[in-house]
């Protein structure tokens, strides 16, 4: 279905912020604000829940520790004992760096693919844009009309909060 | 961010009171048609890096005996090269990660071209363990060798294998990084192409932006992937150059068999690395006008970063003198005076000169704050970490334990060639980046940017409007 | 040869490029087996095989050799179907032979080919390098393939009847025939040519290109025979020596080394060694004292020692100006003499009747007959007659000479009567030259009569009055080429083979003498087990006690003489020249040996090339460094020779070797000539036309000579070791001189080992090592790990004299490539092993130290802890293992090996002609002398000593087989290393040190036994032997001084 969406246009983050402010006192439900560079402590207005990528990274992590330790202690203690210079079959403090290595590789790699997945960006995505300068310097308050009652109100408060443009979009959801 | 900002925070960003200004400028010389300088000296590096692969194609065809080597002198040239390329890279890291850890501002505007060097730097230094070897064509025995009896492991033990993990995981990760910071930036290309109606450019960023849109909920997990990369990519260039260390520091050979390695390098790392971020800004800054983004400011605590670095590497040196003397070892002795006064003394002076006492002239603010001298300087410094690494190989190597196989080491053509290559290879590389790549982060300057005006374009419409 | 070539595609039989280009691949698929069957018979090598067909080739290769020589010239390869008795493909058969020196040896064949030689158990002699090398002449594609008429080839009958007419003529109108050869320890071969010359009249005559020719003839003028004494130096406790190599280069050395190295334990009483020489020679640098002495000098200083040892004695002595070298070295001589009288021995290499004949006084007075050198069993190494040879030169210029046959000699080059030879051998009446390679003589003589190697030939040789040895063919001919002894025999109208011939005398002559064991044994009995022992030897005859017969006023006219030539010695910035043997290209016989030429001399370690040794004071003085180019001038002929800095060399002394400047001797000796710079020729300049006839021999000497530095001019001499001490003038900041000493070289003196200062030495020894720690216990030190196995050796540097021989014989067992110059000189020499040599002390008279390094087999070792692809691991027989295949070329290990034994294929060593040339592995023919059992390493892989793995797992097998088991106990004996049973002196020990029995574990429990770097902690599986110089309590403190670090002078 189609959704229709009101959009205030900005020029200055700071005003972006106090609007949302205010919108948040009014019960005013925004659908999400498009910016050219991230603004910060925009996060409780929009009721964004912190990410978990986080714990994500460190499961990779871990995975990647097992698996060099695994990978090495088997091929040294089971597959392969070799005599290498008169060491033990099982040295150690030799497996450090190459487990310290894949951990990170692991860790930084599956955060990222992870990523990819959760916003839902691949190479020659099209992207959705409320106004072609959003990513440029233009700030962009999207909200979704099914989701508000007095949608003249909320214009007004646009207007009042310096927005230099009101209009509206329809977006064909997938 | 910009409301919060109080205004005796250092301004990074000059004559910028629109966000426009910062697309604009930075995006002018992807949208302008190459000059004819470009042009030339990319048209150079490349000849200069095809030349190097010829003679990486005739190392390849004659056998390693092409190059100076005897069995005394194992490594020389292509191991050098490799510490020293690697060495390079560092800085790029250690600016986008770690300094965004520290909440360093200034670096949003060199990041993005330091993480570039880093990807180049670690590019040439990877050719050269690869071709230093009597048969490269056997390279996949790095990975296990299925055969018959069920596979062929390697040695966990040795630290060329540890090598092997630390600069593809380093390559891969700093590449991740750094293509996922300019995913924003495609955007803002991509964007402002299309509305120059330009389909064709505007496509080619389309796909390389991945369809970035900039929604909130996406920047701020944008956020927290990049904050995580950096906590991620700090300990790994630290490991990275810790490892490549070990490669010495691990064996017998006095000179080598050193535990000071590991600090010694990163620090001496990070201060070749900034030596080339100064080469490459102070040229970037000027070509591309890129002064209002990458401020005297800039350069100038890049210089401190030098000064701090270069002086713990020159305390690392003398430090290495001290503990030879005081263990009392013969060898490790006789190591470090064959330094001083061997054959290869020439190498060791150049290489404490360059590193220990040029940096020491940036403790003056006016030379600091002086692009011409500072890139000098920094020539200086690319030299002598060559030289550091060269003085470590080979004088330790040249004259060991047995006098009877005490040998001398001549370059070739060959390898001097196939480092020149090297070097162009570099620059072929860092041409393109400039040409066809945001080479400072847009999104982020702009986060630095004070007191917003409207932008121009809302402006004429108004006016039109009437 | 004219086989039909089978080929396998148009690709091979065009020869396409593409064809070519893969044949030379590592792994290519396959080759025509013909190829390399014919070329090894053909000049023409235009294909070549690759490696991992080697073992297809030299199945074939067997074959090859056959056929080339079947009496109708069969050519079909006949594999290995129908096994031949006593031959398996894969094991190794031994035969018992003798050199064409005379050396007794046993010779290994793989598939009929023979591939290296042996020394021979049942006679007392080790093998020189060059008897080692000798194989690889075999093998050498400038080998002649068929008697010539000039430069054309030509057929036996032909040459028969052409030397037959002409002997004819010859002995028609009474022209002299004179038969010219070196010395010929067959008696077989003798006696033929004595039937040949009694059939015909006419002479033989032999000379040595090295002659001792004055030392017979002081005997004949002493004892009234005319014979080289046999020397028992095992019988010796004092051994004074003027300028005698009697180590290395000198007659019969293969026989002193051993008896020398008898009395060098220190744990029994240890004999005395004296050198006074002028030039560093091998043996003066294993002497207790070395005293520089210069040659013009020698002759007073050997009155003197007479003189002095006669006043010791109480007998009248000689009027002679009173002369003594360092030290009072002459009196210290005269009283060890005296203090040894009957068990001492005076040896001096001086080819000069005057100088003989006052050491066979000196020997005679001291009772020395008889018991350390025996002229009634006398040695029969050279029997050349100078005199002989100046008088066939002077009858060739006035033309007395109609025919000359020259019997492999080459007096064109290694006379100083070449040109008389040059001008001569055209004009006579008929010149022949008997030889089986092409050189000078044989260039220029009318016909040329291709004899065999003698691995392709029967003989018998008779080394001294009391040992014979026979020698067996060990593989068919491989060109058109007919024995010595068949020609002549044809030749004098007798038609029987020579085989029957050698059988007979030795029916005749001596089966009447054979040993108690075969008494009662048939001839064919005797025959058959002499052959397999390969020598007969007989008792000694009681010495007859005759003693010196030389007036008291001939004596004075000798002394005369001596006095004579010593005034007449060098006046400031004058020079005696000395033309020397190098120790690896000696006579210059085998200059087209790669081995040899590539075989670095022990003391100079030159390789490739001529040079000129100039006393290290002189080359102070006046600033010369190696490589300098100086031109040195005598008599209006002039030299320019590349400076080597020689330590130890007396004043007023250069030094030439000879054996280079070979322009006839085939492609390797030509690569050794140096280089032409405008009209000066350097180095590669054949010396042997300066020697002349003085005192009743030829010397290689001549006075009064200048030496000047050509301005600015170097010249590139290849070393295979360019630091010579421990210590280093590299002063760090704590001012030490860094000596090295300690931890590498443990030498001692006797008076030190016996006063037990040698035991509070060990004891710190001891002490050091407790403070070795480690991370985790090795693998060896844990005994629940101890293997059934642990292979270990052990080198006595006491016993050492470093010879070589073993380089060589690492070399052929191997697979060593040769490099060539330019490579050694890049430090690239692909040697195994090789022997170090320093210099300590005083530049002037410096004690010099071999130690043979190679691969330690470290139990920690840490060249397998870096190679990152695991292609050196330790076996758990304790082998320090190499896998060529898996090998990538890092050189991470060679770079972490504190020994740098580790060896580089830079290029492909074994396989590039157009680098290296067309020699030894580059071509089929050469290719023929690799051992089967080792890999030929390719380019980009490292190589070490492998402790002859391939030979210790024969050995096991061997075992296994025999004892029919799966395990087999390894004893001693069972099992040699190339090196070690190429060591006559048994300086190496090898074997199982987990036999407390084993000798190498009793070496190891010595006191004297110690590790090189021991510091380091590697735990090497090889260990050292300190070295004793037997030196009073005096001489050791001025010794102990002497080595004070400040007292070094520093050279390198």
């Amino acid at each position: 279905m189609n959704q229709q969406f009101l959009l205030g246009k900005f020029w200055n983050p700071d005003t972006v912020l106090e609007t949302l402010k205010k919108f948040k006192e009014e019960n005013v439900l925004v659908y999400d604000v498009y910016s050219p560079f991230p603004i910060h402590g925009i996060e409780p207005y929009l009721n964004i829940k912190r990410t978990r990528l986080t714990v994500a990274a460190f499961i990779y992590g871990a995975m990647g520790t097992t698996t060099a330790l695994l990978l090495m202690g088997l091929v040294f203690g089971v597959i392969w004992p070799m005599d290498i210079g008169g060491k033990p079959s099982l040295p150690w403090p030799s497996f450090v760096p190459i487990t310290f290595e894949l951990t990170v590789l692991f860790a930084a790699h599956g955060m990222v693919i992870t990523f990819l997945i959760v916003g839902r960006y691949w190479p020659g995505k099209k992207a959705v844009l409320m106004d072609d300068r959003q990513t440029d310097d233009i700030f962009v308050i999207a909200i979704d009309k099914a989701k508000i009652e007095n949608e003249s109100i909320v214009r007004e408060w646009l207007h009042q909060f310096g927005a230099h443009e009101v209009t509206e979009k329809e977006i064909t959801s997938s | 961010m910009s409301h919060v900002r109080s205004s005796i925070r250092q301004k990074w960003v000059t004559n910028t009171t629109k966000y426009g200004q910062i697309t604009d400028g930075i995006s002018a010389p992807i949208e302008a048609k190459p000059n004819m300088l470009w042009l030339f000296f990319t048209a150079i590096s490349g000849g200069v890096m095809l030349m190097g692969f010829g003679l990486i194609g005739w190392t390849f065809y004659k056998g390693i005996g092409a190059w100076g080597l005897n069995p005394t002198v194992g490594w020389a040239f292509d191991i050098t090269n490799f510490v020293f390329w690697v060495g390079i890279g560092h800085a790029g890291t250690l600016i986008s990660a770690v300094l965004l850890l520290f909440r360093q501002e200034w670096r949003n505007s060199i990041n993005r071209a330091s993480e570039a060097m880093t990807i180049f730097a670690v590019l040439c230094a990877a050719i050269f363990p690869l071709i230093h070897m009597g048969r490269p064509w056997m390279a996949g025995w790095f990975g296990p060798l299925p055969n018959t009896r069920g596979s062929l492991w390697v040695n966990f033990n040795s630290p060329l294998m540890w090598d092997v993990f630390a600069i593809s995981t380093y390559l891969t990760v700093s590449l991740v990084f750094w293509y996922l910071g300019m995913v924003p930036d495609f955007a803002s290309l991509r964007d402002r192409f299309a509305r120059a109606g330009r389909k064709i450019a505007s496509a080619v960023y389309g796909v390389l932006s991945f369809g970035w849109e900039g929604s909130s909920r996406n920047w701020s997990r944008f956020e927290i992937v990049s904050l995580i990369l950096s906590g991620l990519a700090t300990p790994l260039v630290l490991s990275v150059h810790s490892i490549v260390s070990m490669d010495f520091a691990t064996s017998v050979i006095p000179g080598w068999h050193t535990t000071i390695f590991p600090p010694y390098f990163v620090a001496g790392a990070i201060f070749s690395g900034f030596g080339m971020v100064q080469t490459l800004m102070i040229v970037t800054r000027k070509v591309y006008k890129l002064e209002d983004y990458i401020t005297l400011d800039h350069m100038e605590s890049i210089a401190k970063i030098v000064i701090a670095t270069g002086s713990l590497v020159g305390l690392a040196y003398m430090t290495e003198f001290f503990t030879a003397w005081y263990s009392g070892s013969l060898w490790e002795r006789y190591a470090f005076a064959n330094r001083m006064f061997g054959p290869f003394a020439f190498a060791y002076w150049i290489m404490f000169s360059c590193n220990v006492i040029t940096p020491q002239l940036f403790w003056f603010k006016s030379l600091r704050r002086n692009m011409v001298f500072t890139f000098i300087i920094s020539l200086f410094i690319n030299v002598g970490m060559w030289f550091e690494r060269f003085v470590i190989i080979v004088t330790s190597l040249h004259r060991d334990f047995l006098p009877s196989s005490w040998a001398g080491y001549y370059p070739t053509w060959v390898e001097a060639g196939i480092l020149a290559g090297t070097f162009g290879l570099f620059m072929f590389c860092f041409f393109l980046f400039s040409k066809f790549l945001p080479v400072v982060n847009m999104f982020e300057v702009k986060t630095l940017v004070h007191d917003i005006e409207k932008p121009d374009h809302l402006k004429e419409k108004e006016a039109v409007a009437g | 040869m004219n086989t039909p070539k089978y080929w396998r595609g148009l690709d091979e039989r065009e020869q396409t490029p593409e064809f070519l280009a893969e044949a030379k691949k590592e792994f290519p698929t396959g080759i025509s087996i013909e190829d390399a069957l014919n070329s090894a018979t053909e000049e023409s090598t235009s294909f070549r095989s690759n490696r991992r067909d080697f073992l297809k080739v030299f199945g074939f290769g067997l074959t090859a050799a056959t056929l080339a020589a079947c009496d109708a010239p069969l050519k079909k390869a006949i594999p290995y179907v129908n096994k031949p008795d006593s031959l398996i493909p894969g094991v190794a058969n031994y035969y018992a032979s003798t050199t064409a020196t005379g050396v007794p040896v046993l010779v290994k064949t793989r598939e009929g080919r023979p591939i290296m030689i042996e020394g021979n158990p049942d006679s007392a002699s080790c093998l020189s390098a060059g008897d080692h090398a000798s194989v690889l002449d075999l093998y050498d594609i400038d080998r002649l393939r068929g008697p010539r008429k000039g430069a054309e080839n030509t057929t036996w009958d032909t040459l028969n009847g052409a030397v037959r007419t002409r002997i004819q003529a010859a002995v028609a109108n009474g022209g002299g025939i004179r038969v010219l050869s070196n010395t010929i320890l067959s008696p077989t071969k003798n006696q033929i040519i004595t039937d040949f010359l009694t059939a015909n009249g006419g002479t033989h005559v032999t000379y040595d290109p090295i002659s001792t020719s004055a030392l017979a003839k002081a005997h004949e003028i002493g004892f009234g025979s005319r014979v080289i004494p046999t020397y028992h130096f095992d019988r010796a406790q004092t051994i004074i020596s003027f300028a005698c190599d009697f180590l290395g280069t000198w007659p019969g050395s293969d026989e002193y080394n051993i008896d020398y190295t008898v009395n060098r334990d220190p744990d029994k009483p240890m004999s005395r060694h004296l050198q006074f020489e002028s030039l560093m020679s091998l043996t003066g640098a294993n002497a207790d004292l070395r005293f520089p002495l210069n040659p013009s000098d020698e002759g007073v200083a050997l009155l003197n020692l007479y003189n002095k040892v006669l006043a010791l004695l109480g007998k009248p002595t000689l009027p002679a100006p009173s002369f003594n070298v360092a030290m009072n070295g002459l009196d210290k001589a005269a009283q060890d003499l005296v203090a040894a009288k009957g068990a001492s021995l005076v040896v001096c290499g001086t080819n000069d009747v005057a100088s003989q004949i006052i050491v066979a006084a000196i020997n005679d007075v001291l009772g020395n007959y008889g018991k350390t050198l025996d002229i009634d069993n006398p040695s029969y190494y050279r029997k050349g007659n100078d005199e002989d040879l100046d008088q066939l030169a002077k009858d060739l210029e006035s033309g007395n000479i109609d025919v000359l046959i020259v019997v492999d000699a080459d007096p064109v080059y290694d006379t100083p009567y070449g040109d008389i030879f040059k001008n001569a051998l055209g004009n006579l009446g008929l010149s022949l030259a008997m030889t089986n390679k092409a050189n000078e003589t044989s260039n220029l003589c009318q016909f040329t009569a291709v004899i065999p190697h003698y691995l392709e030939a029967w003989g018998d040789a008779q080394q001294s009055a009391t040992q014979y040895s026979l020698r067996q063919p060990t593989i068919r001919p491989l060109f058109n080429s007919r024995p010595v002894e068949e020609c002549f025999l044809n030749w004098t109208g007798d038609n029987q083979a020579y085989t029957e011939y050698l059988k007979n005398w030795w029916e005749t002559n001596l089966y009447p003498l054979r040993g108690a064991e075969l008494a009662d044994a048939d001839f064919y009995t005797f025959w058959v087990e002499t052959l397999r022992k390969g020598v007969m030897s007989l008792p000694e005859t009681e010495p007859s006690g005759v003693s010196l017969s030389v007036t008291a006023d001939d004596l004075m006219t000798y002394a005369d003489l001596l006095k004579a030539k010593s005034s007449s010695g060098p006046a400031e910035g004058e020079f005696d020249l000395v033309f020397f043997e190098s120790m690896s290209i000696r006579d210059g016989k085998q200059a087209n040996n790669p081995w040899l030429q590539e075989l670095p001399d022990p003391i100079a370690k030159v390789t490739w090339d001529q040079y000129v040794s100039v006393p290290y004071s002189y080359a102070r003085e006046n600033n010369l460094k190696n490589e300098d180019l100086v031109k040195i001038e005598f008599q209006g002929n002039s030299l320019y020779m590349p400076v080597i800095v020689q330590a130890g060399q007396a004043k007023n002394t250069l030094g030439i070797p000879v054996g280079y400047g070979r322009v006839g001797a085939g492609r390797v000796a030509v690569k050794a000539n140096g280089e032409k710079r405008g009209d000066m020729q350097i180095a590669g300049t054949n010396v042997y036309p300066f020697g002349s006839l003085s005192g009743g021999g030829i010397r290689l000497q001549v006075r009064k000579a200048t030496v000047s530095r050509v301005a600015g001019q170097t010249y590139p001499l290849a070393l295979t070791q360019t630091f010579n001490t421990l210590y280093d003038p590299v002063k760090g900041l704590s001012g030490d001189n860094y000596d090295r000493t300690e931890r590498i070289i443990e030498e001692t003196t006797y008076a030190n080992y016996n006063n037990g200062k040698y035991k509070d030495r060990v004891h710190a020894r001891e002490e050091r090592k407790k403070h070795l720690v480690t991370l985790w216990d090795s693998h060896y030190e844990d005994p629940e790990e101890s293997r059934s196995i642990h292979w270990k050796m052990a080198i006595d540097l006491n016993k050492c004299t470093g010879c070589g021989s073993c380089i060589v014989a690492c070399q052929a067992e191997n697979n060593v490539p040769v490099v060539g110059k330019e490579e050694v000189r890049k430090r690239r020499g692909m040697y195994w092993m090789r022997i170090d040599r320093y210099y300590s002390g005083n530049a002037e008279m410096p004690d010099v130290v071999f130690q043979p390094m190679m691969c330690q087999h470290c139990d920690n070792a840490p060249c397998e802890t870096v190679c990152p692809v695991l292609a050196t691991i330790h076996s758990d027989e304790g082998l320090n293992q190499m896998a060529y295949n898996r090998c990538v070329g890092t050189r991470y290990c060679a770079n972490n090996c504190p020994y740098k034994v580790r060896r580089f294929n830079w290029f492909n060593y074994y396989d590039d002609e157009e680098q290296f040339g067309d020699f030894y592995t580059h071509n089929d023919l050469g290719r023929l002398v690799l051992n089967p059992d080792v890999t030929v390493r390719f380019r980009g892989v490292m190589e070490k000593c492998s402790f002859c793995v391939q030979r210790l797992q024969d050995a096991k097998l061997r075992k296994k087989l025999n004892a029919n088991s799966s395990f087999a106990k390894i004893k001693d004996g069972d099992i040699k290393t190339a090196c070690q049973q190429s060591c006559g002196t048994g300086a190496i020990i090898f074997g199982d040190f987990n036999d407390p029995e084993s000798a190498v574990s009793k070496a190891y429990r010595e006191e004297r036994s110690y590790a090189v770097l021991e510091d380091i902690k590697t735990l090497p599986s090889v260990q050292y032997q300190a070295l004793v110089r037997n030196r009073t309590e005096e001489e050791t403190k001025a010794w102990e001084e002497m080595q004070k670090p400040e007292n070094q002078k520093i050279f390198s």
